[in-house]
């Protein structure tokens, strides 16, 4: 047997170079056992969540939050958990909160939400919550409630009805009814939000975790007034929620561990290709096979 | 369906993270970093205490510092050409200099 064909059975010719499918069945294993058995990871809230969480509990009696979901059933295991745990703070602290939406999945995604957990907390359609709906025109909507809400929106999403019908919306007139913007996303939605909402608007935004670097200068900028990183988001807001008793661990712890085991694996797999790769080169220099 | 991407990162990240030059470690010692203050890695360094100097030394603030201080920098001049760049394409066009695509050869 040839120097070469020897190296290629050695061990760390093999280590550095597993089959890809020996990889995704190890990472399949090591991420469905904390699904089957759920267990608690460790957390250091991220300042950004806070600044979000703050922002949102600071919400005078007389504004309302309007949540703003841009997402899909693709993305659920993120933004659904970023939902339920700003959804859970915002019923818990009786805040007022209009819905809207730039996709029309989008729209649906969050009243089935809401839907499921209104009842928990005795909240009223109409009197504590109103759907605006899909939104065609995303520059056209927000520009149009800086002015009027009644101009904007015809009609609700839910009952089809004009929104002086709703009581709560009696005292909403425009967007300095407005505390605060959410915009739950999937893509750089918050870009919209942030040309054309009327200045001094609170702005926040819960992205995806390959999207939210993108919101990082703006956040540092303070032109975002929080950000909710992904799964880590959800999970750094119910943190928040549980620790000042305005809501519980749902989504987000649910999802954390499966995501940090998967994460572990990354940090293994590397770590291994990359002592292999070491000790191969070692072992060539002192003229072995590399085995 | 979006979660079906972590098997391809973790193949395609333990078959090109291989340390071989200094801009190749900064990077994966970036990387390492930010993953481990995203996720589990916050066991590492629960033990320091999380006020004053040592706090420093968590995991969580080396994440927030490389996310913040190296990482935001870069963001902010890609975010910053990317505005120069289509203001001066507009230009170009406005001004009728631009001829390549709807005119040129």
């Amino acid at each position: 047997m040839d120097e070469a064909a020897d190296t290629k059975s050695g061990l760390l010719w093999k280590l550095q170079n597993i089959d890809r499918r020996i990889l995704y069945l190890v990472l399949l294993v090591v991420v469905a056992i904390p699904v089957l058995r759920p267990m608690n990871i460790t957390n250091a809230v991220d300042p950004m969540s806070e600044a979000l969480w703050k922002t949102i509990d600071a919400t005078p009696a007389d504004k309302i939050v309007l949540v703003s979901s841009t997402w899909s059933k693709a993305t659920r295991g993120e933004n659904g958990g970023q939902t339920r745990a700003l959804m859970e703070h915002l019923m818990n602290r009786r805040i007022r909160f209009a819905l809207s939406s730039f996709t029309a999945p989008g729209a649906q995604v969050i009243l089935d939400i809401v839907r499921d957990m209104a009842p928990r907390y005795n909240y009223q359609y109409g009197r504590d919550w109103v759907h605006l709906g899909f939104q065609a025109s995303p520059n056209n909507f927000v520009k149009g409630i800086n002015a009027d809400f009644r101009k904007t929106v015809r009609q609700d999403f839910v009952e089809k009805k004009p929104l002086d019908a709703f009581p709560m919306m009696a005292r909403v007139k425009s967007i300095d009814d407005v505390h605060m913007v959410v915009e739950i996303s999937a893509s750089a939605v918050h870009n919209i939000w942030m040309q054309f909402i009327k200045p001094g608007v609170r702005v926040g935004f819960c992205p995806t975790s390959v999207m939210a670097p993108e919101s990082l200068p703006y956040y540092s900028s303070r032109q975002l007034a929080g950000v909710l990183w992904g799964a880590k988001g959800a999970y750094d807001y119910e943190q928040l929620n549980v620790r000042n008793g305005t809501g519980r661990y749902g989504m987000g712890r649910e999802y954390m561990a499966p995501l940090s085991a998967a994460f572990a694996l990354v940090i293994v797999s590397i770590t291994i290709g990359n002592v292999a790769m070491f000790l191969g080169r070692k072992q060539t220099r002192r003229g072995g096979s590399g085995s | 369906m979006f979660s079906l991407i972590a098997f391809f990162i973790l193949s395609a990240a333990y078959r090109a993270f291989r340390i071989r030059s200094i801009e190749g470690s900064i990077l994966m010692a970036s990387a390492l970093i930010v993953l481990l203050g995203l996720s589990f890695g916050v066991i590492i360094t629960q033990w320091i205490p999380a006020t004053g100097l040592a706090a420093n030394l968590r995991i969580e603030t080396w994440s927030s510092w490389v996310l913040g201080v190296v990482s935001l920098p870069a963001l902010r001049a890609i975010d910053f050409g990317v505005g120069l760049g289509a203001l001066a394409m507009g230009l170009r066009i406005w001004l009728g200099i631009e001829r390549g695509a709807l005119f040129g050869e």
